[in-house]
């Protein structure tokens, strides 16, 4: 094989690599503030898509050029330069198009259109001069060998596509875990810059194109990496980026008043986990007192208390359960995240400490974890969120909550956490449906006060107690009793009944559709 | 808290005053008891958007809130209630068009800036929110440009 044949398949492999590179770390680097959800995900793509359908149009009009190899040449270096400042510009990016200080419900909008404006704005040149190269690559290798234009197209993009694979297992496995977003950017821009001066020597041009490539990525090394700015008051005690999402703990309060957020993603103003330095409930606006409920509810007072936590985050609702169990009564069970990076943050800030009786399961998925772990437990609660917001649709289907329904001991309770607005919420009334069909009993949805949460509560072989009933709000201790009473209120509850079909099953669950449903519904309310 | 001071100050039912009573103590089924037994009207609209906003249930106390400033455009215990649960619940449209008729001079000025204040932030993110729609907008359609420019150039 001739050196230049060589340097043009080296053009479409890498150019191809760093196109994937450059995919799956862009919605990394929004995340701070748009978060990463399936919407996110979709307007990445589509902007890429786009810039490479009009980046091989262009390539197609280049590679009629006299002196393609300078215009490839040319390409990288342009494309080096605009990948190495994507981290610092993202930054910029984000807090022009994502004011600081939305709520949660009310920053759908801005992340929609923000998302897709970023994306134009930080991937989209990239991409369109990257996808420039394989039909210039294509022109050059048939005028140099000959033969057809198939041939040469084909293997261009055969070579491209192996280049795509690599990238696409090295950002997830090596590059992002390992060099972080910055170096990760970094190291593509040095491959094209490797690249295009290659391909310089071999086309004798460009070079100030070169000059100017150099000192663009020379620049960047002061640069400072992406990250969304902390709430007012607000402490960073550790951030880190997951196999899954970035996230980070912050602080914030002292003494008495000293808690500490676990936060994914863009944060705003949600958060994953949250720790006070005693065990027991966390206060007004927290639902993960709401788990409280179940055990005082089944007034035992003695024995083990057998949880499974799916969505264990860094393990706030044990340490809620721990002070508020009776002393007698012993908490043990099985907790499941999906990310051990959540986990590993937990034990360092959040007291979460995995033991014989409190086991920890992370790096697995809720549903698979779900499948072995057969129980029976006294309580099942389901808290998984992914990308900040989005339930997962193969948590909330009918096939899983007959599954987890299955696992509870008899006089257990399912439990799960919904982020909605009122009894009307279309998420809300699906998942609600579908757990009451699922496990053929009526479902209690308590609106937790101060918040945008709602618990559903189901119990197997037995009844909750009815709200305003004594036994809804004569358990301990005094603050979850008066908590109980105040979810007794007229409109702060409400029942679903068994009846008709499951909304979501693993066939059809719009799960997308019903947030975004959501979202606007909560707008509509106002 | 002036609107509760207020509240607590004015001339009331026994049974509002007993809403009141039940609720600073926490006792949400007994003032739910006691709202019961209040006669529809003002006072009724006033202690159940009272318990609803103290209880957490910022959403249906809003819904109250709203229905009874209906009837009494003119209450500024509704008013002011509604404001801060407006800003409670990040409307700051509906706050600062609320606050607009509380008395700029009284106790409620306070509301009124935290109004205007999440006034300001709403426009900063409607704004925001049209900058995107057209960089995104723009950059697609570019794209497009470019996309068309090239093939058409090509095929001559």
């Amino acid at each position: 094989m001739s050196s230049s044949r060589f340097l043009l398949y080296a053009c479409a492999f890498w150019g191809g690599a760093v196109v994937l590179v450059v995919e799956l770390a862009a919605v990394r680097l929004l995340a701070p503030w748009f978060g990463a959800s399936s919407t996110v995900w979709t307007h990445v793509i589509g902007v890429i898509l786009l810039a490479l359908s009009a980046g091989y149009a262009l390539g197609a009009r280049w590679a009629q050029h006299q002196r393609a190899a300078a215009r490839l040449a040319l390409a990288l270096f342009v494309a080096a330069g605009l990948v190495v400042w994507m981290p610092s510009l993202a930054r910029w990016v984000g807090e022009w198009l994502m004011p600081p200080g939305l709520s949660l419900d009310r920053a759908s909008n801005a992340l929609g259109w923000g998302s897709l404006a970023a994306a134009v704005l930080l991937f989209g040149p990239a991409a369109l001069l990257l996808s420039t190269l394989a039909p210039i690559a294509t022109e050059l290798l048939q005028r140099e060998r000959g033969g057809s234009a198939g041939a040469a197209g084909g293997q261009i993009m055969a070579v491209g596509t192996l280049g795509s694979l690599l990238g696409s297992f090295a950002t997830t496995y090596w590059l992002l875990p390992e060099w972080g977003l910055s170096w990760t950017y970094r190291a593509c821009a040095l491959v094209l810059v490797a690249l295009g001066l290659a391909m310089l020597a071999h086309a004798r041009t460009a070079r100030s194109s070169a000059a100017w490539s150099v000192l663009a990525i020379s620049g960047s090394l002061w640069a400072t990496p992406a990250n969304s700015s902390l709430p007012a008051g607000t402490r960073l005690l550790e951030a880190v980026q997951s196999r899954y999402q970035a996230v980070r703990v912050v602080e914030r309060g002292a003494d008495a008043q000293l808690e500490r957020w676990l936060q994914v993603n863009e944060g705003l103003d949600s958060f994953q986990s949250v720790w006070k330095a005693t065990p027991g409930l966390l206060g007004p606006g927290y639902y993960y007192d709401g788990f409280a409920l179940p055990p005082a509810w089944s007034q035992r007072e003695s024995g083990r208390w057998n949880t499974l936590v799916l969505g264990l985050g860094a393990g706030s609702v044990w340490r809620v359960l721990q002070g508020t169990l009776p002393p007698s009564m012993e908490l043990c069970g099985d907790g499941v995240e999906i990310d051990e990076a959540v986990v590993e943050l937990g034990m360092r800030w959040m007291d979460l400490e995995p033991s014989s009786q409190l086991r920890v399961h992370s790096g697995i998925d809720a549903r698979v974890a779900l499948q072995a772990l057969v129980g029976p437990y006294d309580q099942i609660i389901v808290d998984a969120y992914a990308n900040q917001l989005e339930i997962p649709a193969h948590l909330a289907s009918a096939e899983f909550l007959e599954l987890a329904w299955s696992r509870l001991a008899e006089g257990g309770w399912l439990c799960l956490n919904v982020g909605a607005f009122g009894e009307h919420d279309p998420l809300l009334q699906a998942i609600g449906e579908t757990l009451a069909q699922a496990t053929n009993s009526p479902v209690l949805a308590l609106s937790i006060p101060f918040s945008r949460n709602v618990l559903l509560l189901a119990r197997r072989a037995a009844t909750w107690p009815a709200p305003g009933s004594p036994s809804f709000s004569a358990i301990q201790p005094p603050q979850l009793a008066a908590w109980a009473d105040s979810m007794s209120l007229a409109g702060c509850w409400w029942v679903y009944q068994p009846s008709g079909q499951a909304r979501l099953s693993d066939d059809h669950a719009p799960l997308e559709a019903l947030q975004r449903a959501s979202l606007n519904f909560a707008q509509g309310a106002r | 808290m002036w609107v509760t001071a207020w509240l607590l100050c004015a001339l009331q039912s026994a049974d509002f005053q007993s809403v009141l009573q039940a609720v600073q103590e926490r006792r949400w089924s007994a003032a739910q008891l006691a709202l019961s037994r209040l006669e529809p009207g003002l006072e009724r609209d006033q202690a159940r958007v009272y318990l609803h906003h103290h209880a957490g249930d910022l959403r249906g106390a809003w819904k109250h809130a709203q229905s009874a400033l209906a009837a009494h455009p003119d209450d500024v215990f509704l008013r002011g209630r509604a404001v801060e649960l407006a800003l409670s619940l990040n409307m700051g449209a509906q706050a600062q068009a609320l606050a607009a008729k509380l008395d700029p001079t009284g106790p409620e000025a306070a509301g009124r800036q935290a109004a205007q204040a999440a006034w300001d932030d709403e426009q900063r993110y409607q704004a925001a929110v049209q900058r995107a729609r057209l960089i995104a907008l723009l950059g697609m359609g570019l794209c497009v440009g470019v996309l068309f420019w090239a093939s058409r150039s090509r095929s001559r």
